[in-house]
């Protein structure tokens, strides 16, 4: 099958991955500047300020990267099914067929496909001019439950 | 009526391989049975298990005693037949532990290969009219099939048509080509081979 691009597969969920680091190292060094600075002084204010906030925003960006991720299994874990079902019920399918019967882009079940083959849920088999995705017997078993 | 007396277990050993090739050629291309059976493999896997069940059947009838009922032998030779193909039986096992050594009639096996060998061809067979397919559908704009799919999805309990329009929305951004594909794949798949392919001709005649 062919390669998908490198372009990010959840491009919001990486920058605040990014985010949520820069947040950390941000804090890291307010807190470090404000050992420094002299006790009480409105500069060691400021910075104990802006360390309580980076940290919070860090927090923040933290909880939402984890219920991103969340959402994202949670998708996947449907395709997966939608994916099994179908062939299930119509039987081995060309990888486009089955992007449109999930209606889903087809590399967004390429992944899920070559996990599923990996799992020997589904075997991939050459024809000429492309592939049929089938069901394993394992994967009958799996789709059937 | 002699003959067909005397006939009358050959095609009781016949109706019986047939049946069971078709049982797996039904659970095999269930989606597709029709097509299936109309390939020229599935005729050469038909024909090839009739041809040996008869061999079966003949051997068993010189072998039995003649005054042995035909029928019941018929019945016998043909589900047995069947059922060893599908079977390991082991003729000679040694003394020792374990499998090596052991001789082994395998029948399951070459019938297990033949089997795949057939399947893959046919698989060949209905993959590639159902490339083509697509390849015709693709000279539709995505306008026209995207007006089939909304029928379609009117008609589906697995989709709703909400689901279906979300689905149009999100291939706007692909280029034209990739669209049409994807609409053509969704109506081969949601209405079957011999469905989309009478629609893809009212298409072509509405469009001349």
């Amino acid at each position: 099958m062919r390669e998908t691009s490198k372009a990010p597969e959840r491009p919001l969920t990486e920058a605040a991955q990014v985010l949520s680091r820069i947040a950390e190292e941000l804090s890291r060094v307010s807190t470090r500047l404000a050992a420094q600075a002299e006790d009480n002084s409105p500069e060691a204010e400021l910075l104990g300020e802006s360390q309580k906030t980076l940290t919070a925003l860090s927090e923040k960006l933290g909880q939402w990267e984890t219920r991103e991720g969340d959402t994202a299994a949670k998708q996947t874990a449907q395709l997966r099914h939608r994916i099994l079902q179908d062939l299930l019920r119509r039987g081995p399918a060309l990888p486009i067929e089955l992007a449109a019967a999930t209606l889903s882009l087809p590399e967004e079940i390429q992944p899920v496909l070559q996990d599923l083959a990996r799992e020997e849920l589904i075997e991939i088999r050459e024809v000429r001019g492309g592939h049929l995705v089938a069901l394993t017997v394992r994967g009958r078993q799996e789709a059937s439950r | 009526m002699a003959a067909i007396i005397s006939l009358g277990p050959y095609f009781l050993v016949l109706l019986l391989a047939v049946a069971w090739v078709l049982a797996e050629i039904v659970q095999t291309f269930h989606g597709d049975v029709s097509r299936a059976l109309k390939s020229r493999w599935t005729a050469l896997f038909i024909g090839l298990n009739i041809a040996f069940a008869l061999l079966a059947y003949l051997t068993v009838r010189l072998l039995a005693p003649a005054s042995t009922d035909p029928w019941l032998l018929a019945l016998v030779a043909g589900a047995g037949w069947q059922a060893l193909l599908r079977t390991r039986i082991n003729l000679l096992q040694p003394m020792t532990s374990g499998e090596e050594g052991a001789v082994s009639l395998s029948l399951a096996d070459l019938y297990n290969r033949f089997q795949q060998f057939c399947r893959s061809q046919i698989d060949q067979t209905l993959a590639g009219e159902r490339i083509r397919l697509l390849e015709q559908a693709t000279r539709f704009p995505p306008d026209a099939l995207a007006q089939q799919v909304r029928l379609f999805a009117h008609a589906s309990v697995l989709r709703s048509p909400e689901e279906v329009e979300t689905y149009m929305a999100k291939l706007q951004d692909k280029p034209l080509q990739q669209q049409s594909l994807l609409l053509a794949s969704y109506l081969l798949r949601e209405g079957g081979y011999d469905l989309f392919r009478e629609r893809l001709r009212v298409m072509e005649k509405n469009a001349r």
